[in-house]
């Protein structure tokens, strides 16, 4: 008699999972060429200071070797650089994904703190003194960046450089105020990046956090929690943006609190709706019974299986997040300091009609390009995680 | 459903005051509070004259009062049964009174007449949107869904998730550069709905001593060209993957087997039957379709300078007018609260599923 | 004697799988008889390809992976497998109608019953609408529905299970096809309810005369209901013959083990009978004998004799006859109106493969077949 040979089935550990959906997202291309692009994103983004600065990268003046782009880093930048770092080095190594976490972090705090104190780099420079002195011969031998201007440099030195199309020397034209247009779309791509993921990140604790509260408690909490979430679901997004920045000044990380407090609905109607299925669950049911303790009940069985639409929901709540920026800065209302690429779309349509096409493509398609890749990207996601879609495709 | 529809109306009110409070709360808590950027306009004038024209504003508009107090006042404004408000701007008799929007600080008009002008033109380009939008999206799905794998279907598929993650404001911007351009193509007005001359023009297209003119009908129909274009891209985009998928998802069901098992033809099937349940995800999904409308909105009329209401409400808050302010939100949360509402009456008339009670 | 209503020849279908892999077949030269009045059941385990065959007849299988490699299909005389689309969509309702397993997913949710009865009686009928509706209403009291007129107007999701199989049947046979497909028609129901569909599915064919395809796994659905058994193991049939002649003589091993798995009352034993070892992959059909890695009967004989070759099947060894590893068995009459498909069965060897077709009937109907000149 032949018997059937029982096969029990393997567990799945959290990292095998992760690693499988990775695995899946990562097979089909839209997502490949999403991934793609983010990462030469963060790659100008963290090397920005380095790729586009009027400060030379090395200079010789008076016999001395000096590297005046090293002295005008500020603490952002250093921290950036350490956290990029840092990240390369413990990726390939073989520990877990907590500790990794947790040295990452510890490095960060450790540089940052130093150089928050010490790290002033000075507010108003005058750029034109470089390009002053090599002309006159002060600087006898520098290496200039690939892109020599800081996105502040109005190029005083030269005469009215408004607004000019591209060529040799400016590749991507200039804007509004001379100064160089590829030099602020890379040190834009830095709001870009941080607002995406920063604001989503909140967006997605406020609501996991109210959804898995209002799902599990349920009664008055929950029907007190849905109006609230009414409230916020119901005035058009937009309108809550301008109220919200119309509180506070504009600041990049006032902006990202914002833009994270003004979509965090989504997120919470789904956490609430997985967690009020799986409260009466038998599964649920027998946890408690067993004696295990609530917190343990939530995170490991409730969460996990709730997070798939959140992690979805996340990937094109980062593009919804950057447009929602590009949006704010066009109309005139966002950040005033520091350029995006939203900001600088606004100056493409000039008075009188003039039409300044290399300041409507460049940032245009910057922003264009990364909310398409965030887009490819949570469509990969939902076709890995989602097994109702399956081969529909 | 009556009840369920009276209950639903009803309840709009207590979240409709939660939109409100929220707005008027942060303009509260921005600096320079209500009415800050208007008061503080006043810079330029000398300090006598300048805190003269500070109290004047203060007086008539109650911007002295705690802000709690104003916003009571404001309630007690739109409310039909209410304190009447005297002319100096004390309290009267409590009763039913008629009820209004005030005035608004900034235009020094009262705030339904700025509105009458405003709210007709936002209206009338999302009016000509969602059509477009619906139209273009359920054809292109269907037809999508009809040649799963084939050519039409792949092309659509790539290009439907890239348009839609194209940005409002670079289309707008690249729509007016490229063709309201005399640098490039010049087929379209770059701003406005009507040019001036069309205001003397008759409305409909006839031939003068003079030439073919356009009437005004025609004109406003050569000036809303680009800005519905702007506006309905992204939401054809999206129904049209909404349809693709919903259809696909029906083909495969069971009872399109039995019809199919009946004898009926395939576009029999595909559109009285798998069409028909597709409806119910169409539906749903058409209650987030106006409120997104009226976000764009408001950056297709700032684009294409069309005093609509986005641009209308950009600049309320922008001034911290409290009435504008106001009455814009009222109304945005008006218009989503019943689309929501008419989505879910629309479903359970679709659906025989589903009941109210 | 009679000429078939339907005849399966060679039937072959192919379903296409994942980029790389080989193509998977579920149904293998399946040839099947089916005379008008008669029930024909055809056996099997889920993965046997009894619902593709099934689907196969109407032309359902859905095209994209599926498609029909080789066969024919006549239907008096024409094929169905070469009938252009509006052919197809004239016979299908008409000549052949097929009612399903699931009745809530099997109706349209969003249309009332009457709707969709209607739908079929238009489409076929050139009746006015009022007659429609009678035809409509006459076919839910046929079927046993109460209250007729007024159950029309109701939406699917308001009947229980058992009025929807009545409601399905009514839609099938509202048409007065000569042939019904019931693809396990009350594998979904509760057993009371299973018997009063099943009855109702009798007293129907007495009335009106039509044949009945029935697909199902229950041996006792078989025993009540059946003329003629083919069971299919694997995508092939591999017995066939009456219903009695099948109970009493079971030849091949497969329906040996089917027999001997169901429980008797007053039978005394520790252990409930079943067929060791699953039913194979349809993307890894054993060679040979889809059956032999299972096959009591193979092991036996090569325990007996030395003409045996070792096999492992899902890492379990065992020897296993030499003509069962390399020849597939064709389906053999061995003895009048019984065919099997087995090396072993005796007087295998000496028969010829020919398609199985049995004129056999239980209760003899001639009134309603009478009736049926009439109407043809």
């Amino acid at each position: 008699m032949i018997e059937a040979s029982l096969q029990l089935p393997a567990t799945v550990e959290s990292r095998g999972y992760a690693r499988d959906i990775t695995g899946r997202v990562m097979r089909r291309w839209g997502a490949r060429i999403g991934a793609a692009w983010i990462v030469c994103l963060v790659l100008l983004a963290v090397f920005a200071p380095f790729l586009a600065t009027s400060h030379p990268l090395l200079m010789k003046s008076a016999g001395k070797w000096s590297s005046p782009v090293l002295q005008s880093l500020g603490p952002s930048d250093v921290i950036l650089q350490a956290a990029f770092w840092m990240a390369l080095i413990l990726w390939p190594m073989r520990l877990s994904v907590k500790t990794k976490v947790i040295a990452w972090l510890a490095v960060l705090i450790v540089t940052a703190i130093p150089s928050i104190n010490s790290l002033h780099p000075p507010q108003l420079f005058v750029y034109q003194h470089y390009r002053d002195a090599v002309r006159s011969g002060k600087i006898e031998q520098v290496v200039f960046a690939p892109v020599p201007f800081s996105p502040q440099d109005h190029l005083r030195d030269q005469e009215d450089m408004r607004l000019q199309p591209p060529e040799h020397v400016h590749w991507m034209g200039t804007t509004d105020n001379s100064a160089d247009l590829l030099s602020n779309m890379i040190h834009a791509t830095r709001i870009a990046i941080s607002i995406g993921f920063i604001s989503t990140g909140i967006a997605a604790v406020i609501g996991v956090v109210l959804g898995g509260l209002m799902g599990y408690y349920g009664g008055w909490i929950d029907l007190l929690g849905m109006r609230v979430a009414e409230i916020f679901d119901s005035i058009p997004t937009l309108l809550l943006l301008l109220c919200f920045v119309a509180i506070y000044p504009p600041n990049l990380y006032i902006m990202m609190a914002i833009i994270g407090a003004t979509s965090w609905v989504g997120y919470a109607y789904f956490v609430r709706g997985e967690f009020l299925s799986l409260r009466d669950r038998d599964f649920v049911h027998a946890a408690r019974a067993a004696g295990i303790p609530l917190p343990s009940i939530i995170f490991r069985h409730m969460l996990l299986n709730g997070l798939t639409p959140v992690i979805v929901t996340a990937s094109f709540g980062v593009a919804s997040a950057i447009l929602m920026e590009s949006t704010i800065s066009f109309l005139g209302i966002g950040l005033t300091d520091e350029s995006s690429w939203g900001a600088l779309l606004e100056e493409a349509l000039g008075g009188g009609g003039t039409f300044y096409w290399w300041i409507a493509l460049y940032p245009g398609l910057a922003i264009f390009l990364t909310v398409f890749a965030y887009n490819l990207i949570g469509e990969s996601l939902r076709d890995a995680l989602d097994p109702k879609l399956g081969r529909m495709m | 459903m009556l009840t369920y529809i009276l209950r639903r109306l009803l309840l709009t009110f207590p979240t409709l005051i939660g939109i409100t409070a929220l707005v008027f709360f942060c303009l509260a808590a921005s600096p320079g509070g209500i009415g800050g950027p208007l008061l503080k306009d006043q810079r330029r004038l000398d300090t006598v004259d300048a805190r003269r024209i500070q109290e004047y504003y203060q007086k008539r508009y109650g911007l002295d009062k705690p802000a709690i107090v104003q916003y009571g006042r404001w309630l007690n404004l739109i409310s039909p049964v209410g304190f009447q408000l005297k002319d100096d701007g004390t309290l009267g008799s409590f009763g039913f009174k008629w009820p209004s929007l005030g005035e608004s600080m900034g235009r020094h008009r009262q705030v339904a007449s700025v509105l009458a002008e405003a709210l007709p033109l936002t209206l009338l380009l999302n009016a000509i949107s969602i059509p477009v939008v619906y139209a273009f999206g359920v054809l292109s799905g269907i037809g999508s869904a009809k040649r799963r794998g084939q050519t039409f279907d792949t092309l659509m598929g790539a290009s439907q998730l890239a348009s839609w993650s194209i940005p409002t404001i670079w289309a707008g911007v690249m729509l007016i550069g490229f063709f309201a351009n005399r640098q490039y193509f010049d087929w379209f007005p770059p701003a406005g709905l009507h040019e001036t001359e069309a205001l003397n023009m008759a409305f409909l297209p006839h031939w003068t001593a003079a030439g073919w003119e356009r009437g005004w009908l025609l004109d406003v129909a050569w000036h809303l060209v680009l800005p519905v274009i702007c506006l309905s891209y992204g939401g054809s985009a999206f129904l049209t993957k909404l349809t693709r998928g919903s259809i696909l998802e029906n083909l495969s069901a069971d009872y399109v087997r039995t019809a199919r098992a009946k004898g009926l033809s395939e576009s029999v099937v595909l559109y009285r039957h798998v069409f028909r349940n597709s409806l119910l995800a169409l539906i749903t999904i058409a209650a987030s379709i106006l409120p997104a409308l009226l976000s764009g909105s408001v950056v297709v009329e700032t684009i294409f300078s069309i005093p609509g209401m986005g641009k209308i409400a950009v600049e309320a808050v922008q001034n911290r007018d409290r009435e504008l302010t106001l009455a814009v939100t009222l109304i945005g949360g008006v218009i989503t609260l019943l689309s929501q509402i008419l989505r879910d009456v629309l479903y359970a008339v679709a659906d025989p599923r589903v009941a109210y009670d | 004697m009679n000429k078939p209503l339907l005849e399966i020849r060679g039937l072959t279908v192919a379903f296409d799988t994942e980029r790389g892999s080989a193509p998977i077949r579920p149904v293998q030269d399946v040839s099947l008889s089916i005379f008008p009045g008669q029930t024909v059941a055809l056996v099997g385990e889920s993965g046997s390809g009894k619902s593709v065959t099934a689907l196969s007849v109407l032309r359902l299988v859905p095209s994209p992976p599926g498609r029909t490699l080789s066969g024919e299909i006549m239907l008096e005389g024409t094929d169905i497998c070469r009938m252009s689309e509006k052919q197809l969509q004239h016979m299908r309702g008409k000549d052949i109608a097929m009612i399903f397993q699931e009745p809530m997913t099997s109706l349209n949710p969003v249309y009332t019953v009457g709707d969709q009865i209607l739908e079929a009686i238009t489409l076929h009928q050139k009746v006015s609408f009022r007659e429609a509706r009678k035809i409509a209403a006459e076919a839910m009291a046929a079927v046993g529905i109460a209250d007729p007129e007024e159950r029309l107007k109701t939406y699917p999701h308001q009947l229980s299970g058992g009025m929807r199989q009545r409601v399905m049947i009514a839609m099938a046979l509202s048409c007065k096809p000569k042939l019904l497909i019931a693809d396990e028609p009350t594998t979904a129901l509760d057993v009371t309810i299973q018997a009063q569909i099943l009855e109702l599915l009798r007293r129907l064919q007495r009335e009106t005369g039509m044949a009945i395809l029935l697909i199902t796994h229950d041996l006792g659905v078989v025993a009540e209901n059946a003329d003629v058994v083919a069971v299919m193991y694997a995508g092939r049939i591999v017995e066939f013959a009456g219903v009695e002649e099948l109970f009493d003589h079971p030849l091949h091993p497969y329906t040996r083990g089917l027999f001997a798995a169901v429980p008797r009352l007053g039978q005394a034993s520790a252990r409930l009978e079943a067929i060791p070892g699953t039913v194979p992959n349809p993307a890894n059909f054993p060679a040979g004998c889809r059956f032999h890695p299972r096959c009591a009967l193979t092991q036996q004989i090569a325990a007996e004799s030395a003409d045996a070759v070792q096999v492992n099947t899902d890492h379990i060894l065992a020897m296993v006859a030499r003509p069962c590893v390399q020849q597939e068995p064709q389906l053999r009459q061995v003895s009048p109106g019984h065919w099997v498909s087995c090396h072993f069965a005796d007087h295998y060897a000496a028969a010829a493969a020919s398609p199985p077709s049995l004129e056999h009937r239980r209760e003899v109907v001639v009134e309603s077949l009478a009736a049926r000149e009439v109407d043809a």
